[in-house]
């Protein structure tokens, strides 16, 4: 708290540079309105991308600058802006205020709450459109971000500092994987480095904003994460800008040397938004009639996931867009510009869903490209063999879909993919710890799971993992150190399903 | 007519930076609706870019200092009492304000923009 010889020692300060300091002001007329894009004469000494004000105290943003007039996007409400009215240029450029304050709240693009609650306290102005880290400032992806999810973490591992897109049809459960990476991120431990949140809803309905806010309020989430809304009833410039906000929220607290995770939810309205403004500002429509500039779109936002050097003070900003797809086509033309942006794709499938293999993660499309190299070496010992297994398990399954007898030894690999699939299946908002993870996994992977039942797994795994907890809680320790099981570990957790299966009531 | 045209007209309807009626009159039986539009808007700018408004709280005798400032440009004087010790300029687009009451506004706005 400032006290008040200190406001007043600076407001004297700041009066004695005002003197003989005369106010300098670009003013324009506005010309035209058309969807909340403003065209106005004068403003000859504006810059791109500068805040500029309307009379009724609206703002707007400078978008195009012509030989005689300039476009300029409104914020917020525009329909009172009317011919011949005065704009004026601030010499800002857009920023939204952060400060600690904001966690656990719900704000839209320009940082004004939507929870009902107070203002958020002054802190530092971050501004949206900024160029992100260079290389010298960087270094690669080492720290894992532990989604909770199985088959992400053995099979298609995130790193602290990536991009990993989810891509999919509606509903084959995207958000459903970003928000149970958000409910995995809480504190279990003061060891651990705690992750912050930032969830960005583009163009979404408000109930399904509501439901996502209402689910990490009850698994206590919202205490380390941030909601930035701009609703399906929003203007598309507020749609426009929400995922810059996210990240520049996001930036605010990777400079204070914490990690942040990002989920830009989704990035095909995003496209859309982007394609209307332009399309209004009359920009020369392209393929699918977006923009010329529709990738750098995406890639100067995606940029800005990073992972911060020691001497930047170690922060990572990683980042989980997501694109929707229209009948499973990754080729269309959004898709494949943010394919080609992210370090790699989570690719949901419409058909797995259905055949209640959830989360529908089709394991061959999927890849993660550094992401390998931040897994820990607890669970990149039990996952090669998995990875293979499934791959075999592909290609086995494509030629015994022929009907002809197969040997023993096919069936019994055959056997073994059905029940490595099953056992990757996982119910949502329950993200598992990673040491349970790599029992579950060794268990499938070295047959221990071969006489049990598939329809059982779910009760099996659940029942195994209390037991484990139960009577064996030094494995549960050692495993969470991160460390290659040592074989006295090996043999501890073997003797531990053995006991358990003595026990498990099927 | 395209603008850049019109943007000659209007240049060859000054004589001496000073607007010749008769040259006007002239284009103008020339042109047709649209393009006559577009005309009055380009000369209206072109004559905003040659004005100086110079707001004093009273009017003095003393301009000479105003016209070294600007000059080439039309200046115009207008009394406003309300600029307490100041001075507002519009020159075309751009707008220089110094008086007491606008460093009182800017002390307002630090203050709302610093403190909570």
């Amino acid at each position: 708290m400032i006290d008040a010889d200190t406001i007043i020692k600076q407001l004297e300060e700041r009066l004695a540079t005002f003197q003989g300091n005369a106010k300098t002001q670009n003013v324009g007329i506005v010309e035209k309105n058309t969807d909340g894009v403003i065209a106005a004469s004068g403003l000859s000494q504006t810059f791109m991308g500068e805040l500029v004000s309307f009379d009724k105290n609206q703002m707007g943003v400078v978008l195009n600058l012509d030989e005689d007039n300039v476009s300029i996007l409104t914020l917020g409400k525009s329909d009172d802006i009317k011919e011949g009215d005065t704009v004026k240029t601030t010499g800002k450029i857009l920023s939204i205020n952060v400060s600690d304050d904001i966690l656990g709240r719900v704000v839209n693009p320009l940082g004004e709450p939507l929870d009902g609650k107070s203002k958020i306290k002054k802190g530092k102005d971050m501004p949206l459109e900024k160029i992100a880290a260079g290389v010298v400032d960087r270094e690669p992806v080492s720290v894992p971000l532990k989604t909770g999810i199985k088959a992400i973490d053995a099979l298609i591992p995130i790193g602290r500092g990536q991009r990993e897109l989810i891509i999919g049809d509606r509903q084959t459960g995207k958000t459903a994987i970003a928000i149970d990476t958000i409910i995995n991120q809480k504190q279990r431990s003061k060891k651990q480095k705690p992750v912050i949140c930032v969830y960005v809803a583009i163009g979404q309905k408000q109930s399904t904003v509501a439901q996502v806010i209402d689910r990490l309020g009850q698994d206590g989430a919202l205490d380390y994460s941030i909601i930035v809304a701009a609703g399906a009833s929003d203007s598309s410039s507020l749609q426009y800008l929400a995922p810059y906000a996210g990240v520049a929220i996001a930036e605010y607290f990777m400079e204070k040397g914490e990690d942040v995770l990002v989920v830009y939810d989704d990035l095909t309205k995003h496209a859309w938004a982007y394609r209307q403004i332009s399309l209004v500002l009359k920009r020369p429509a392209g393929r699918e009639a977006y923009p010329g500039d529709i990738f750098y779109l995406h890639s100067r936002l995606l940029e800005r996931a990073v992972k911060l050097n020691k001497a930047n003070g170690n922060g990572s900003i990683t980042a989980l867009p997501i694109i929707e797809t229209q009948a499973n086509d990754i080729s269309a033309y959004i898709p494949t510009n943010v394919i080609s942006i992210t370090d790699g794709q989570l690719y949901l499938q419409q058909d797995l869903f259905n055949n209640g293999i959830r989360p529908a993660i089709n394991v061959g499309s999927s890849v993660s490209r550094v992401g390998g190299a931040a897994q820990t070496p607890a669970i990149k010992s039990v996952s090669g063999k998995m990875k293979l297994e499934l791959a075999q398990y592909n290609e086995l399954a494509a030629f015994a879909q022929f009907g002809s007898e197969l040997d023993p030894a096919t069936l019994a690999q055959l056997e073994r993919g059905k029940k490595t699939i099953e056992i990757l299946k996982q119910p949502q908002f329950h993200p598992l710890e990673e040491s349970l993870e790599i029992l579950s996994i060794f268990a499938v992977a070295n047959g221990y799971l071969d006489d049990i039942k598939l329809e059982l797994f779910e009760k099996f795994e659940t029942e195994y993992h209390d037991f484990v907890k139960r009577s064996y809680p030094k494995i549960i320790e050692l495993l969470s150190t991160g460390q290659k099981p040592s074989e006295l570990t090996i043999k501890e957790i073997q003797r531990s399903i053995t006991d358990f299966k003595k026990t498990f009531n099927a | 007519m395209n603008v850049k045209n019109i943007k000659k007209l209007v240049l060859a309807s000054y004589i001496d930076k000073k607007l010749n009626p008769i040259r006007v009159n002239k284009i103008a039986g020339l042109l047709a609706r649209k393009d006559l539009k577009t005309y009055i808007k380009t000369l209206k700018s072109y004559e905003k870019k040659n004005t100086v408004i110079i707001n004093l709280p009273f009017l003095y005798n003393d301009k000479k200092i105003f016209a070294k400032m600007f000059k080439g440009k039309k200046i115009i004087y207008k009394e406003d009492p309300s600029l307490i010790a100041g001075v507002r300029i519009i020159n075309n687009d751009i707008v220089y304000e110094h008086d007491l009451k606008n460093t009182l506004e800017d002390i307002a706005t630090h203050i709302g923009l610093a403190y909570d």
